[in-house]
């Protein structure tokens, strides 16, 4: 976590521009005015001081200053974190159950008709870009059946609206981002619950659990706990999305959350904001590899002894 | 289908995609970059003329979409090679000397997963300012070798243990001829595996970055640069989406469809996907 975002750190240093740069650029602003606001934040400072002070700041909690949304960056998060986990946590959620669900089915049944048809879809699915399925949806569904409402989160008469109608409009504005993920998504774990449901189910013990009379659906449920490692895994790769955001889904249908956030402040060399970012993220992949391992071990005891 | 035609045939639609794109200035019915001389500059549908219709400025969609395909596949193949190497040297050498050094390189290579690609990218990006193609190349392949380099590693660990190398080791070989000559042969299915599918997964980056403005760079073509001229204000224009998209999922297609069929043809043991 630390040498990840430290990493940043230097290379969002290294990039050409700084905040005040970016922001201030063809302003008839006074150099001198610029110069001082420059000062006064420490950016003027050697690269190591500027560092040390960061750390010192991170240490005692504090993310820093948003120079973007002149904001501490602490609420800028609090305010796109919710959005972007509500979006990713909706997508990983489903991707997940379906995606173990059909690989667990066509991994009792490899080989067969059903089986290939969606080894197939998933195939294809899984080759479709991201941000292109999202671009085909949202000219499909927005710009030319004019189904559903355009980008963002909700409307801008959202406020003024009746409770009922402030649910479907959100919903309506969900639906697509959501769409885009989860199809992706779902081939994603389906392609690796069914490979390794299908080397399960080829293990002995399958055989001596129906000798001895268990019924199929038990069966099933022997076989499946012990395909589960390979997904949780996988999942625990995944759960930093939750807090980064999809930057590709995020941009296109302009979901206000961190993904697009990040992009902008790169752009806007917003150095404290997107170094939070990082550290978050970090954060999480190390929390998701501990939890996936954690979860393996309750569900196969055999792993790790 | 036999387990010889699900190679076969992904095959030779690559091969059939590696054509077009060499044979991009013969086959386009324009150069890529052409403005029409009649000075109609406008996004047209298709026609027979422009059987994939016209981008904004007014330039031959199909035209540029071979020319485009050069550089998507170049681009992806180049940065992969890169990402193969990259990566075999870093795991191979982690993998055979082990201990300390071994452990120390897969902390360093959890750090470097830590961050997400996409964030290295857009800051390199910012560095540079504009990306000329040579360093999009260097960038994606520099990003890209972290998985090959942890499949190799224990791929080699497990192949450090076995008797050959005890009788190379035997008769006198040196180290360094054992692990290049005698070990590193064996990791080659695993590479030709990885190798196919993180073509796929890079002709779908580089078409991601560039139709953010973040890959390649206009005027140049790659099916990412098209779609993002399609995004331009004036109404929706289906065929900038649909063709150059179709394409890209197509090549991406090819690509995953052999790595699955090689993966099961050289092993039937799982490899990360």
């Amino acid at each position: 976590m630390w040498a990840a975002s430290t990493l940043v750190f230097v290379l969002l240093r290294l990039a050409p521009g700084d905040p005040y740069a970016m922001r201030f650029e063809g302003l008839p602003l006074p150099r001198a005015t610029i110069e001082a606001r420059r000062a006064q934040r420490g950016l003027d400072d050697p690269m190591p001081v500027q560092y040390a002070r960061w750390l010192g700041n991170i240490v005692r909690g504090e993310l820093g200053w948003s120079e973007q949304h002149q904001r501490p960056v602490r609420d800028v998060i609090a305010d796109l974190l919710p959005r972007t986990a509500l979006l990713m946590g909706l997508a990983l959620v489903t991707s997940l159950s379906l995606g173990m669900w059909l690989g667990a089915w066509q991994g009792t049944r490899a080989g067969s008709f059903g089986d290939q048809v969606a080894t197939t879809s998933t195939l294809v699915l899984y080759s479709l870009p991201e941000f292109w399925l999202a671009l085909l949806l949202l000219q499909l569904f927005v710009q030319t059946l004019g189904w559903l409402p355009a980008t963002g989160m909700v409307s801008a008469m959202h406020e003024i609206l009746p409770f009922g109608e402030r649910v479907r409009d959100r919903l309506e504005h969900l639906v697509l981002p959501w769409l885009a993920l989860s199809l992706v998504g779902v081939s994603v774990f389906a392609r690796f619950q069914r490979s390794s449901m299908r080397d399960a189910w080829r293990e002995p013990f399958v055989r001596t659990a129906r000798a001895k009379g268990v019924a199929e659906r038990g069966v099933r449920w022997h076989a499946w706990r012990t395909a589960l490692a390979p997904v949780i895994a996988l999942a625990g790769l995944t759960l930093p999305a939750l807090v980064g955001g999809a930057v590709f889904v995020e941009r296109i249908f302009a979901w206000p959350g961190m993904g697009n956030a990040t992009v902008s402040a790169v752009n806007a060399r917003d150095y404290d904001l997107v170094t939070a970012a990082v550290l978050l993220s970090s954060a999480v992949t190390v929390f998701g590899s501990l939890l996936a391992d954690l979860v393996q071990r309750m569900v196969d005891p055999r792993v790790g002894s | 289908m036999s387990a010889r035609r699900r190679t076969l045939v992904p095959l030779l639609a690559l091969a059939c995609f590696v054509v077009l794109a060499l044979g991009a200035p013969w086959l386009a019915p324009a150069p890529p970059n052409a403005i029409p001389a009649d000075g109609l500059i406008q996004s047209l549908p298709p026609t027979v003329e422009h059987p994939f219709g016209t981008d904004p400025l007014g330039r031959d969609v199909l035209s540029r979409m071979l020319h485009g395909a050069r550089v998507s596949l170049s681009v992806a193949f180049l940065s992969v090679a890169l990402a193969s190497l990259v990566g075999t040297t870093y795991g191979a050498a982690a993998g055979w000397i082990g201990g300390r050094v071994d452990a120390l390189c897969m902390r360093l290579l959890d750090v470097a997963l830590a961050v997400p690609r996409l964030l290295v990218l857009l800051l390199m990006s910012a560095l540079w300012g504009t990306l000329p193609l040579h360093t999009l190349v260097l960038l994606l392949g520099l990003t890209g070798w972290y998985d090959v380099a942890r499949l190799v590693r224990s791929d080699v660990r497990g192949l450090r243990e076995r008797d050959f190398v005890l009788a190379a080791r035997a008769t006198g070989v040196r180290e360094a001829r054992i692990l290049w000559r005698h070990v590193v042969p064996h990791v080659w299915p695993t590479l030709v595996v990885t190798a196919t599918l993180g073509v796929a997964n890079t002709i779908a980056l580089e078409a991601g970055l560039s139709f953010l403005g973040l890959g390649v760079q206009p005027p140049d073509a790659s099916w990412g640069t098209i779609l993002r001229d399609g995004q331009l204000p004036g109404g929706a224009r289906w065929w900038l989406t649909v063709f150059p998209g179709a394409a890209l999922v197509l090549a991406v297609l090819t690509c995953n469809a052999l790595g699955d069929a090689l993966r099961e043809s050289f092993a039937p043991r799982q490899v990360a996907a």
